[in-house]
């Protein structure tokens, strides 16, 4: 099953770089996706995706926060509104792909970047990734 | 942070606008006079208990003061002569009618900034008395006292002399004599009281200065019952986000993440009362009811939250309120499970009445949550600090503005337009509203409905301006 989302995500997901541009994508990715999903499925589970959209871009804040250009040079892709309320199971997995890469580049980043200051930005980040992927997935409470 | 020093300029800055207006301004009927009557004795019950608050430091004050304390100076005496005094004038019903519906005068915003200053004393202080912070020991110094006391008895003397105007601009109103002898019977003798607790000492400017930069204390959050927890919660989140208004920082990470809260505080609200809330979204009427205007709110503060969301935050918020979101999300499904079909609101189980009530609370507390966010958002699109990314500007408004478009090209970040701000304002708008409107016929002075149109929130505004 696919969605209007799978397309643009998987692409997204397999030519993102490694580098903190990389990861800001796909944050960004998800947490405008997450935002869009909890708008259009039934409140009851739309607040627990609304809390994931929270975490996705409370990671976006912490990479720009690190590296204040990312906006500028890093590709934004929007996932939008879904065609179709079905779709949002596949949706909420999508997100969960996007978080899951951001979450590895971000671990991988983390064993180059020797400053402590990145250090803590990437350990924030990777934190906001780690609830964000349960809350998306319903794995949190 | 609002400090005791603020709230008390404060009062005096609305009682010069209220001595000021009646000196320019008669009053466009003789509504909008009985009006200011109520509120003029609103201030003078707000001094009253400020008065006490000041004699009393420590504990809240029992309706005899001298059965508590026998040890009162001369000062001291003189004020709690001037309460009693005030007291026999306006009464003791609690709240005071004033209090009731929002602030529309200069004297009830006096009131206002007046009870917050005596709230504010009231947080430094355990309910055995002990105080909860070295500044709050400072504070409650007789020097510091002393000096408030005297600021208290130049205020109040401020006040009085508007009675003698406030009469005459009543009486041109159209008010009836006899009810404008009934509120303003000749308040010359508690004048002379306040007199008393006046002071030109000159030390009294650095005594002051103890009470003068006393902020709200800390509080801790009582953990163990999520009823409790929620509320000590709710109640921090309020603060935070009126403190926001006056601060100088790039807050809008803080308001983002508040919208997170607002969803969620809707929904499991709704949820309590049997919302079904596995249905699919559908279109909310404004004029939506019951469980339909929670669920309905909810949706505003996600649209809210997604609105938001195009705008870049420049800097890491200066208060975080992320550890209270999170907490307050955890608490929440304890008290009531999204996924319930029951009405709890309806069951006779005790338990279930007071988690109705603190949710219902929640609810109240978010509203006054989006009044504050509502004032510090409209802080920053004064402030120039809100900026969007081009590409994330409606077409209309790119199609209308040249560099709007050459920046949407080149992926730069632009300061937001009025366009987009004003959608996030119109939003703005609607939560700072009780998503369950009371009934008119709750307001006991109709009155107020012909009062004129000023901003309900003084402190807030007050502090945004600064």
């Amino acid at each position: 099953m696919s969605t209007t989302w799978t397309e643009p995500a998987q692409t997204l997901i397999s030519e993102a770089t490694t580098g903190w541009e990389g990861i800001w994508s796909l944050a960004y990715a998800a947490g405008f996706g997450a935002l869009n999903l909890a708008m259009s499925v039934p409140l009851g589970v739309g607040v627990s995706i609304s809390y994931a959209a929270m975490d996705f871009r409370d990671a976006q804040d912490e990479l720009e926060w690190a590296r204040p250009n990312l906006r500028a040079t890093a590709a934004a892709v929007r996932l939008g509104h879904l065609r179709a309320i079905d779709d949002a199971t596949e949706a909420r997995a999508i997100l969960d792909q996007l978080a899951a890469a951001a979450l590895d580049r971000a671990a991988a980043l983390a064993e180059v970047e020797l400053a402590l200051s990145d250090q803590a930005a990437l350990s924030r980040v990777m934190a906001r990734l780690i609830t964000g992927r349960a809350k998306v997935t319903g794995r949190w409470s | 942070m609002t400090t005791y020093g603020d709230l008390i300029r404060g009062a005096v800055e609305h009682t010069r606008a209220g001595t000021t207006q009646l000196r320019e301004d008669p009053f466009w009927s003789a509504a909008e006079a009985q009006t200011s009557l109520i509120d003029y004795h609103g201030v003078l019950d707000a001094i009253a208990g400020h008065a006490r608050r000041l004699i009393w430091f420590v504990r809240p004050t029992p309706a005899n003061l001298s059965r508590y304390r026998t040890d009162l100076d001369p000062f001291e005496r003189a004020a709690k002569n001037l309460v009693l005094g005030i007291e026999a004038l306006v009464g003791t019903e609690r709240p005071h009618p004033s209090q009731v519906v929002a602030p529309s005068t200069p004297w009830a915003r006096a009131a206002l900034h007046l009870r917050g200053a005596s709230d504010l004393l009231a947080t430094h202080f355990r309910i055995d008395g002990e105080p909860r912070a070295p500044d709050s020991e400072a504070a409650s110094q007789s020097t510091a006292r002393r000096a408030a006391l005297a600021d208290l008895g130049a205020l109040t003397m401020t006040v009085l002399a508007a009675e003698e105007p406030l009469a005459l601009r009543a009486l041109q109103a159209g008010v009836d004599r006899a009810a404008i002898t009934k509120f303003l019977p000749g308040l010359g003798h508690l004048a002379d009281l306040a007199a008393r607790t006046r002071s030109d000492d000159p030390a009294l400017p650095a005594q002051r200065l103890p009470l003068d930069a006393l902020g709200l204390t800390w509080t801790p959050i009582r953990h163990g019952d999520p009823v409790t927890e929620l509320a000590d919660r709710m109640r921090r989140l309020r603060q935070t986000t009126f403190s926001l208004t006056a601060s100088r920082g790039d807050a809008l990470a803080t308001l983002r993440d508040v919208t997170t809260l607002g969803v969620a505080v809707h929904a499991h609200a709704a949820a309590f009362h049997g919302a079904d809330l596995t249905r699919a979204a559908r279109p909310t009427s404004s004029a939506a009811g019951g469980t339909d205007a929670l669920v309905g709110r909810a949706r505003t503060w996600q649209i809210l939250g997604r609105q938001l969301a195009d705008f870049a935050v420049l800097s890491p918020p200066e208060q975080s309120v992320r550890d209270d979101v999170t907490a307050t999300t955890r608490l929440l499904p304890e008290l009531a499970a999204l996924n319930s079909a029951m009405n709890a609101a309806l069951c006779a189980d005790p338990s279930a009445r007071r988690i109705g009530a603190a949710l219902n609370g929640a609810v109240s507390t978010m509203t006054e949550i989006g009044q504050h966010c509502s004032t510090t958002f409209r802080r920053l699109t004064r402030s120039g600090l809100l900026h969007i990314d081009a590409r994330a500007i409606p077409r209309e408004v790119i199609a209308d503005n040249p560099s709007f478009a050459e920046a949407s090209l080149r992926r730069h970040t632009v300061t937001a337009p009025a366009a987009v701000t004003d959608r996030v304002l119109a939003a703005y708008d609607v939560v700072r509203e009780h998503p369950i409107p009371s009934s008119p016929s709750h307001s006991p002075i109709d009155a107020r409905a012909t009062a004129p149109d000023y901003d309900d929130h003084a402190i807030t505004r007050r502090s945004a301006s600064d």
